[in-house]
């Protein structure tokens, strides 16, 4: 599904993550790592949000950088802490992403009903940070991608919406060949889901931990 | 496509003409209020004898090209903004219909410009000068394709960062590194045009007033003057340091400073700003016999700029902000004139900041 070619990523000098070489194959997998070791950088890049050198390939034909377009139809991005601008409500947002993706006629108001959010059409200030982790799930969800990038899905959220979280990743997983890449810190949660492999972000760099 | 022009214009076009209501209604007053009818910038009768001068016409094609530096700098900064970074989604809606939204946006943002672009190709129609109507037209045509094409390509592509950003920041770190001047650094890295179109306008009034009225010919009181409209001309620069300060470096009130020692910081800091001036009105008139005027004079100005952020604690609107300073302006104006002791007006206005500063830091 991915596949890393001589990566580099930098923040003015200071190397952040080098991946040489590297093949990330479909299906759901988990990144490990410490704070601070460079998981949230490598979901921004995947998701075409900072740039990089090196290639990243897609399906072993979307080169990433040279193909912004491609690569944004093809990956969602949800991120560990979701910022919105205020005065913008849940449905704005909601019907944006939806038109941009083209996601299928009632995908989003299924995706509204199963997480139980009936406060979007309140102003985005007037959440709290867990409905604002529920709306950008329903975002990142949007669509029909190749992989989703969740970056600490879980944090913030309640048990119920947890195991939510869970059925749909499978879901999506089975029926749409969905891939997902999904960093937490909570061991225990990530057991019930069925992974491909694990993986752990430290010294710079991303290595394999375990196949399933 | 609905969904994207909603969104761009409660994103971009609503906040611009909030933030900016202040900067409107001063222009508003600038054309309409001290204007007489004759020469006021939208007669008929001004219109019709302006359109014929290509010296008029080249300077409004020039305020046109600063007003659309305020609109691409807000533009700009809205997309980068991180909470607008959900923005790149707007790269997968066809070419054509985010290049309208596009569009669509500068249209509404640069709208004032755009009226009197109409004003001026009408007269120059009536008058029979078809080329005015050809340069204001394709200027327009030119400011919109570079929007288009400038915007959509931050919006489709993941911009690499640009290597003087590096620089920059390693040129701030060593000259601004102390904790008091991280205000300027904010405005050197995130304000920059801001920054940059008010020190053109302040050291082109100032400029102006020192070479039209020069010293020994006339007195001071031109310099006086020139040197406190370019001290007032910094009062949005000095909104944005005090927003910055109470949002971004809030934590700085739960440190154990006094306010006098608070205040002294802000002084540091306000005379670091108008260094450019300062230098300016030392250059240009130095003289012996005017050194120890034109000191009182720097300290002048540092004094009304520490009382014009004082005012930003009393919790004004910024229209209200934006009155008070210019009535402040038009009172020391007048007062100026009346060629004062400046010592004496300095003192009286640094203890009435500090007053201000005092009784209304803490008042939340």
């Amino acid at each position: 599904m991915l596949t890393f070619r001589n990566f580099n990523k930098y923040y003015g000098n200071h190397l952040v993550l080098s991946i040489p070489e590297l093949q990330i194959p479909a299906g759901n997998h988990w990144i490990k790592g410490q704070n601070g070791s460079g998981k949230t950088t490598l979901f921004r890049v995947l998701g075409g949000l900072i740039p990089y050198q090196g290639n990243i390939l897609l399906n072993q034909s979307i080169n990433l950088q040279a193909q912004p377009l491609l690569h944004r139809r093809h990956i969602n991005l949800g991120e560990a802490a979701p910022l919105y601008p205020g005065f913008l409500t849940g449905t704005e947002l909601i019907n944006l992403f939806a038109q941009a993706r083209k996601a299928p006629a009632d995908q989003a108001t299924t995706l509204i009903k199963y997480f139980n959010t009936n406060y979007l059409h309140q102003p985005v200030r007037t959440y709290s940070s867990g409905m604002l982790k529920k709306l950008s799930l329903i975002l990142a969800f949007i669509g029909r991608p190749s992989l989703i990038l969740l970056d600490e899905p879980l944090a913030t959220l309640d048990t119920a919406t947890v195991e939510l979280v869970y059925n749909l990743i499978q879901e999506y997983n089975s029926k749409h060949q969905t891939s997902f890449l999904v960093t937490s810190h909570q061991d225990a949660q990530m057991s019930q889901l069925t992974l491909t492999a694990t993986w752990l972000v430290q010294n710079q760099t991303l290595t394999q931990l375990s196949v399933s | 496509m609905i969904a994207l022009l909603r969104i761009l214009n409660k994103v971009v076009v609503q906040q611009f003409y909030q933030l900016n209501a202040g900067f409107f209604l001063v222009v508003f007053f600038l054309s309409f209020g001290i204007q007489q009818s004759p020469t006021m910038l939208v007669s008929p009768y001004f219109l019709t004898g302006a359109v014929t001068s290509p010296v008029f016409i080249f300077s409004v094609l020039g305020v046109f090209l600063l007003y659309y530096l305020k609109c691409f700098n807000f533009l700009l900064k809205t997309i980068r903004a991180p909470e607008n970074e959900y923005l790149f989604i707007t790269s997968l809606f066809p070419r054509r219909i985010l290049w309208l939204g596009l569009a669509l946006t500068h249209l509404q943002l640069f709208l004032p410009a755009l009226v009197y672009t109409i004003l001026i190709s009408y007269y120059g129609l009536q008058t029979a000068y078809y080329w005015v109507i050809g340069v204001v037209t394709s200027y327009n045509l030119l400011l919109i394709l570079y929007t288009l094409f400038y915007f959509g390509r931050q919006i489709t592509q993941t911009i690499p960062e640009a290597a003087d950003n590096i620089i920059l920041r390693s040129g701030e770190k060593r000259i601004l590194a102390h904790p008091v001047l991280w205000p300027l650094r904010y405005l050197v890295r995130q304000e920059k045009v801001m920054l940059g179109l008010t020190k053109i306008l302040s050291l082109g009034v100032l400029y102006a007033f020192m070479t039209l009225y020069p010293y020994p010919k006339y007195d001071l009181r031109p310099t006086f003057i020139g040197f406190l409209t370019a001290v007032v001309t910094q009062a949005m620069l000095v909104q944005q340091v005090q927003q910055f300060q109470e949002t971004a470096l809030v934590f700085w009130r739960q440190l154990p400073f006094p306010r006098w020692h608070r205040f002294t910081y802000q002084i540091i800091l306000f005379s670091l700003l108008l260094v450019p001036e300062i230098i300016m009105v030392l250059r240009l008139n130095f003289n012996p016999a005017t050194i120890s005027s034109l000191i009182f004079l720097v300290t002048f100005g540092i004094s009304v700029i520490s009382l014009i952020y004082t005012l930003l604690y009393l919790k004004l609107n910024q229209e209200a902000y934006l009155k008070w300073v210019f009535f402040i302006y038009i009172g020391l104006l007048l007062f100026l004139l009346l060629h004062p002791p400046l010592y004496l007006l300095t003192i009286l206005l640094f203890l009435l900041a500090y007053s201000l500063y005092y009784r209304y830091y803490y008042v939340y």
